[in-house]
């Protein structure tokens, strides 16, 4: 061990920089969550606040509309994980087995592209789109006789409109992560499938998709952590009064009391409830994984 | 935010406007000037725009609007402004600059926040009370006493308001930056002329005359292109927050968002008050009739913007300033289009009294330790008197204009003080030189400016002059803001000032709550009688503390 690290050493110095933005940017600052049980004044600091308990806590879980607000959040993100997982990866199969090079690297980049677009962009880009009146996409379900939609009007439809178009913008990164994981797949595998006489959905059931196991297991676990991120960003910049009721998350919520109104204990009260709902998952989904998947991180 | 957002609108409409229209103003009846001891005692004498000796070093922060543009040579730490600084011995060293005032505030919070303030800084009523509070801000009382010009006091006491709501516990904490909000925020009727024409209507006299026409702009085909495809009132999605509601409202009598007073000295908050559920129960007839565009719901300023240059609308209330924009845009493709403003009339009939927001958003203040709090009533006389007095030097320190370009170079100030009036003074100082043909009366070099524009454009060779003469000609909007101002038909918000305990924790969600119900009710998911029950809910989950506290707030001035 002291030999290994002996001869690691320059591997191990060159990791210390991130190391040390690591502790400045994410562990430094958490001392700052003692504000969530504070009465938190600036000048009088960390250590001349006063200590209120969970005041900040059932203040926040007091307010009318936390519970819809926690369900849209839990709701929103849920189909958003699942869905970010099942179109990914059911496209990444698909372009495997295109053969023609050009045509797959040009899906891909296409694809890829919307992830660069933010929110405020596509936002104004969306409304136009899905208008009941003039959207594009209302009169193509018109040919089909459908009445228009009111896709960011409805309290039925925003919540699915936030999730499709999410994943529509997002789907073309994850795609080419699953993509490197299928090249990452022993070729001589699917030799010996072929030999045993295993056509393309055989090889793809019992070769692609198990090899490509360990980084599905990882992606979903990272993105458990996210079951209370329903996207600040995409839900800010789409909703309106009309579709609080089911589009109102969290973070949104949080926006309009804490930000707007200066109150920082709040603020950090909500951010931690958030961290540690977020922690108990992602903890619960790793012992999952070691236990299903025999897949271990450490 | 949705405020937010519509202020930044406003803001920029506001900025486009001062542009295209440049500054002026000049003296004006004020009220007396408050007369309080100086506690300090002030060592020789005292000039208003004497200089330091020795030149004294200032540390400031500050944004640069997205919108500032510098002349060659010139940037925000080199310009005629700091020049002038300079020359009066205050070198200013900005510790940090950023673009953008949304910016700002979100790095003045941090700063706060850090403890890592600088001499000077531009903060919100917020801000400032928490700073106040905190015991951490110079006291400007004997400075303002004794250095501020005669012009600045006299423009610090239009507004009863502004200097009041700087003090604390008898201290001036902050120089108030007071602004020109009636020709930025009071509401109009704004109607399309050549549609009124077309279908033979006469201008509106009551609220339900405005309905008529709404209605008329929507059946009858006003552009002609013989496709249904016109609506008849433009509404946007933040319903009592945008100029677009609130000045239907104000035809009502409802004061969406203000504290008005009843008259009986007691403040009440408007969007409650039984005005309120007759105006919203009109607009619910009006999207059940199809006069408001389905998708309102949805559209922010911007969009409702490009439904109204796309020629959908033709009818709508905003501030003065429309015809700069989106009007203009327009205008300037297509001749035959013509906007007429009338103020908004009431419900029986005449004009109805109109709200706009306090005219101090932003204050400016010295920390506690700097040996000079009297810099910034310096800085503040210096504004005054090189854009707005008698001495004025308005082509350099105001607008420079180059073969391409004219450049407003009072951005650069870093205090900007406004006489709230400056609007209604120009308009009326145009209107008397248009109607004698001389510009003798006009007191500042920017108005003369403009009356020459006029003159070019009423002999057709300055078309672009149009959005000018539309707002501040003789029958323009402003002169119809400045009868009603006379006729004290303009209502400001009553409570003025940082939020109360109860607002600073309840605010947000109950803006929240009002804004869903009015749109439900407009769109007719709910029903009218909802609105009894939010003012129910509004009162049980915090109103009648804020309420309360207002009317404490009041008492104690």
């Amino acid at each position: 061990m002291n030999k290994g690290l002996w001869r690691q050493w320059p591997l191990h110095l060159m990791i210390l920089p991130g190391l040390i933005i690591v502790l400045i940017y994410s562990y430094w600052p958490m001392a700052g969550i003692v504000m969530a049980f504070q009465q938190f004044v600036p000048f009088k600091g960390l250590f001349g606040s006063k200590w209120i308990g969970l005041d900040n806590f059932e203040y926040v879980f007091a307010l009318p509309d936390i519970g819809r607000v926690i369900w849209n959040t839990v709701f929103i993100a849920f189909m958003k994980i699942i869905g970010g997982l099942v179109v990914p990866i059911t496209i990444a199969l698909m372009l495997n087995e295109i053969r023609n090079a050009l045509m797959k690297r040009g899906i891909q980049t296409l694809i890829y592209l919307p992830h660069f677009l933010s929110w405020v962009i596509l936002g104004g880009i969306f409304i136009d789109i899905l208008s009941p009146t003039t959207g594009i996409l209302n009169q193509l379900l018109g040919l089909f006789g459908i009445e228009p939609i009111f896709f960011l009007g409805s309290n039925t439809w925003f919540p699915y409109t936030l999730v499709v178009t999410d994943i529509w913008k997002e789907f073309g990164f994850s795609t080419i992560v699953y993509l490197a994981a299928l090249t990452s797949i022993d070729p001589s595998l699917y030799e010996a499938a072929t030999v045993d006489g295993a056509g393309r959905w055989k090889q793809t059931w019992h070769v692609t998709l198990p090899g490509m196991v360990p980084i599905i297991i990882l992606l979903s676990v990272l993105s458990l952590g996210n079951v209370l991120n329903a996207g600040f960003d995409q839900v800010f910049n789409l909703y309106s009064p009309m579709v609080y009721e089911s589009g109102d998350i969290l973070d949104t919520f949080i926006y309009r009391i804490g930000l707007e109104g200066m109150q920082y204990s709040v603020g950090t009260a909500i951010g931690l409830f958030k961290s540690v709902v977020s922690l108990i998952f992602i903890v619960v989904s790793y012992v999952l994984a070691s236990k299903l998947a025999n897949y271990r991180i450490f | 935010m949705r405020s937010k957002k519509m202020a930044y609108v406003s803001l920029v409409g506001c900025m486009l406007f001062t542009m295209l229209l440049s500054a002026c103003g000049g003296g004006n009846e004020g009220a007396e000037t408050k007369s309080e001891e100086p506690e300090q005692i002030i060592e020789g004498p005292v000039e208003p725009m004497g200089a330091f000796e020795p030149a004294i070093s200032i540390d400031a922060i500050r944004y640069v609007g997205e919108e500032v543009k510098f002349p060659e040579g010139q940037d925000i730490k080199n310009n005629v402004w700091t020049d002038l600084y300079t020359e009066l011995g205050m070198n200013l060293n900005y510790k940090w600059i950023v673009t953008g005032k949304e910016q700002y505030d979100s790095k003045v919070n941090i700063a706060i926040a850090s403890n890592d303030l600088p001499d000077i800084l531009e903060v919100n009523a917020t801000q400032l009370r928490q700073l106040a509070d905190a015991g951490q801000l110079a006291d400007l009382t004997a400075a303002f006493e004794n250095y501020a010009s005669d012009d600045l006091k006299k423009v610090m006491n239009i507004d009863p308001n502004a200097l009041p709501s700087a003090t604390f516990d008898g201290k001036l904490l902050a120089m108030p930056s007071t602004q020109p909000v009636i020709g930025g925020s009071a509401p109009l009727l704004w109607v399309r002329a050549d549609w009124m024409e077309k279908l033979n209507l006469d201008p509106p006299s009551t609220i339900e005359d405005v309905i008529k026409i709404a209605e008329a702009f929507a059946t009858q085909d006003p552009d002609g292109n013989g496709v249904d495809d016109t609506y008849g009132f433009a509404l946007n999605k933040d319903v009592g927050t945008s100029g677009f509601s609130i000045g239907f409202m104000n035809g009502y009598g409802a004061y969406p968002q203000i504290w008005v007073d009843k008259g009986d000295g007691e403040l009440v908050y408007g969007s409650i008050q039984p005005e309120m559920k007759t105006a919203l129960a009109s607009l619910q007839e009006m999207y059940k009739n199809k006069l408001i565009d389905p998708e309102f719901g949805v559209k922010d300023t911007i969009k409702v913007f490009e439904t109204i240059t796309s020629n959908k609308i033709g009818l709508l209330s905003g501030p003065s300033w429309y015809p700069a924009w989106p009007f203009w845009d327009m205008v300037k493709e297509d001749s035959s289009i013509d906007w007429v403003s009338y103020p908004i009339p009431s419900q029986e009939g005449g004009n109805a009294s109109v709200q706009m927001p306090f005219s101090v958003s932003h204050y400016y203040v010295v920390t506690k330790g700097f040996e000079h709090p009297e810099a910034i009533i310096k800085m503040a006389n210096l504004y005054y008197e090189k854009l707005y007095s008698d001495n004025a030097e308005f082509e350099k320190y105001g607008t420079v204009t180059t073969d391409k370009d004219s450049i407003g170079v009072n951005k650069y100030s870093l205090v900007e003080v406004v006489n709230p009036n400056k609007d209604l003074i120009r308009q009326e100082e145009l209107e008397t030189a248009l109607e004698t043909k001389s510009d003798e009366g006009i007191s500042s070099a920017e108005t003369k400016i403009m009356y020459e524009e006029f003159v070019r454009y009423l002999d057709g060779s300055n078309p672009a002059g149009w959005s000018g003469y539309k707002a501040s000609g003789p029958d323009g909007s402003m002169k119809q803001l400045r009868i009603l101002n006379d006729e004290g038909k303009v209502i400001s918000n009553g409570f003025v000032g940082a939020p109360t305990e109860t607002m600073g924790q309840r605010k947000a969600t109950l803006d929240t709550m009002e804004q869903e119900v009015f749109t439900k009710i407009i769109i007719g998911e709910s029903s009218v009688d909802a609105f009894d029950k939010f003012v129910e809910d509004w009162k049980k989950l915090g109103g009648d503390s804020i309420t309360q506290e207002v009317n404490e707030w009041k008492q104690s001035k």
